[in-house]
């Protein structure tokens, strides 16, 4: 029997990213049901509140402060654009989108080793940034698609109960949550990429993007907060209010920029230690 | 790359291809965790073309030294090479000539056995419908079933899995850790048949275990490890040769066993009634039939030694 292998090909072509991506999709489609259903939910909820001119006043009447963590545009509860931002992108929509991208991005490294796989799966040519990296470009690809998948579906409700949304903004404002959610996911890569423990993971991404989603939030609130809100991700991904105020592609950039190194730090520490049984 | 010596259908034994160049090398390879020392000072060397058994007790560091060779951890003195590259630091290009079956290999459950080997054909960089062929030819000789998920396959066909996934590319370096696990005798006579074809390609093997009995069925040499020390380098032949007897003589009269005393080199001696079991060092053998003589005897038997006997003595106490 004879087996004849063509001639070696590019060392760009990726070597698990399609493997990782057909395992991901369970994970993937059911997050973005989840979270379309949660579209679905306030988009049938949209009506109601169109019509109450006292809840909108309610809101508005808020202090200024606590309003502010739920809108920084100072776009009130009347407009369709303001509810939905209030009500889906203040704070579910980013915390469904990063506890899916955490869960993948713990996955990726920390708990194929924790189930004692990693040592069969690296004893192959794949070096260990590359597995590092393919991951990070399959979370990143199933983040996008979850976020791509409730964009339509938010067009599609927001037409249903005629929310006046204008279409490129609804695309911004879930192409920013994505990008937020793959930073930390690409955290939870890092860190499990560094220490091979998935809770240790989980734990730290819990808390720098508490520390980061109050820092944004209560940034009127003091100045300190608000000299250190440019270090938060959520002032770049839901800041802007981007369902009201459209695509900012320059922050979508920092945030992304700033991915790069976290994750190299991630690879460089795997790199360097044991692989656990 | 080309593939074209299938596993299936290997070349004849060259034992010849023993003598070649040396594959797998530590050199005052140490592993540390902590206090604990795993492995201290290792040398050891693995030829192309040769099987070498690795044996020793629990704990005594034989998954450590096969995790240091696949670069899984890293040495804190010493190293460890195979085809002159560096385990740890050229771990990618020690792999694409690496099959490796870990001890209690963990995969996937959730998807079937020829998704595994697809995507390892992946990570090697092989397309998938030229690395079919040589995985379900290996497959269908182990007789095992890829199209059911790992989840759901025995013990023994996990193993077998494994077995796969680590010979289809036909590797130069082959590390096994207690890889006849769970495998029942039908198939560890294949499986040993698909390592004397692997060796006889002139890949090098390096093959862990407890049981003597088994390495001494599959290996050339044979390396007694203790707490992650070498206690003995040794050809399985050589040993073999240097082996003691073991013999089972029933007296007619029961007294008349004291004829034994006469004859140097019996050992373990145990009486039962009539019948005195012992071993002999081969030396005495002549002796031992004289002395024999001179006495009635109305049984006796005589059998070349297990290994396992041999090495009692140098695993200490219990093996
Ligand atoms: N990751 C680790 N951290 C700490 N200690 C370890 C680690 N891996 C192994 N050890 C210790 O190193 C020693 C050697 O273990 P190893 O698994 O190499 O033994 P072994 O010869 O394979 O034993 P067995 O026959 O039971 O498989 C043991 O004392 C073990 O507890
Ligand atoms: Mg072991």
């Amino acid at each position: 029997m004879t087996v004849t292998v063509s001639a070696p090909r590019s060392a760009l072509r990726p070597r698990v990213l399609r493997h990782t991506l057909r395992r991901s999709i369970r994970a993937t489609v059911g997050w973005s049901l989840a979270l379309g259903g949660l579209v679905v939910l306030y988009a049938a909820t949209w009506p109601a509140f169109r019509n109450s001119r006292e809840y909108a006043r309610l809101f508005d009447e808020l202090p200024a402060a606590y309003r502010s963590m739920f809108t920084s545009t100072g776009a009130g509860m009347t407009t369709a654009a303001g509810f939905f931002h209030a009500e889906l992108f203040a704070l579910t929509g980013p915390l469904l989108v990063l506890l899916a991208a955490m869960g993948a991005g713990v996955r990726a490294v920390a708990g194929e080793e924790e189930r004692g796989r990693l040592d069969l799966l690296l004893a192959t040519p794949v070096s260990r940034a590359r597995w590092v990296i393919e991951h990070a470009v399959a979370l990143a690809a199933g983040v996008l698609a979850i976020c791509a998948t409730d964009a339509v579906v938010m067009l599609a409700a927001g037409a249903a109960v005629s929310a006046d949304l204008t279409p490129g903004n609804v695309i911004a404002a879930w192409v920013h949550v994505g990008v937020a959610g793959i930073w930390f996911g690409i955290l939870a890569v890092a860190v499990g990429a560094a220490t091979g423990r998935p809770a240790l993971a989980r734990i730290t991404v819990g808390i720098v993007a508490l520390a980061m989603y109050l820092v944004n939030g209560l940034a009127p609130m003091s100045p300190v907060l608000e000299r250190l809100q440019p270090l938060s991700v959520f002032r770049y991904a839901i800041g802007d209010d981007p369902l009201v105020t459209g695509l900012h592609a320059g922050h979508l950039a920092l945030v992304l920029v700033t991915a790069l190194p976290v994750l190299a730090a991630g690879a460089w520490l795997f790199r360097r230690r044991d692989l656990r049984h | 790359m080309d593939i074209d010596r299938a596993l299936p259908a290997a070349p004849p034994a060259a034992e010849s291809s023993r003598d070649g160049h040396t594959a797998i090398v530590c050199h005052a390879l140490g592993k540390r965790f902590g206090r604990h020392r795993a492995v201290v000072d290792l040398y050891l060397s693995v030829n192309a073309g040769e099987v070498v058994g690795y044996l020793g007790p629990n704990g005594a560091g034989k998954t450590t030294t096969l995790r240091l060779l696949t670069g899984a951890l890293r040495p804190t003195a010493g190293s460890a090479t195979v085809s002159g590259l560096d385990c740890w630091r050229s771990a990618p290009a020690v792999h694409r000539d690496l099959g490796y079956v870990p001890s209690e290999p963990a995969l996937d459950l959730r998807v079937t056995g020829a998704v595994l080997l697809d995507l390892d054909a992946s990570m090697r960089d092989v397309r998938a419908t030229a690395a079919r062929p040589a995985q379900y030819a290996l497959a269908d000789r182990l007789v095992l079933d890829l199209t059911r998920r790992v989840g759901e396959l025995s013990r023994g066909n996990r193993q077998k899995l494994a077995v796969v996934l680590a010979l289809w590319h036909r590797p130069r370096v082959l590390l096994l850790d207690e890889p006849t696990t769970g495998l029942d005798p039908l198939v560890q006579d294949t499986f040993r048949e698909l390592l004397r074809d692997t060796a006889a390609a002139g890949a090098a093997v390096l093959l862990s275990s407890h049981a003597l009995a088994e390495v001494e069925r599959f290996a050339h040499r044979v390396v007694v490890l203790r707490e992650g020390r070498v206690v003995a380098n040794a050809d399985v032949a050589t040993l073999r040769h240097h082996a003691p007897h073991r013999v089972r003589v029933r007296f007619a009269d029961p007294a008349a066993a004291t004829v034994l005393d006469t004859v140097s080199g019996v050992a373990d001696r145990r009486a039962d009634g009539d019948e005195v079991t012992f071993s002999v060092r081969r030396h005495a053998i002549g002796d031992l039939v004289a002395a024999l003589g001179r006495v009635r005897v109305t049984d006796l038997e005589i059998r070349e030694a297990e290994l396992e006997e041999l090495f009692r003595s140098l695993y200490g106490g219990a093996p």
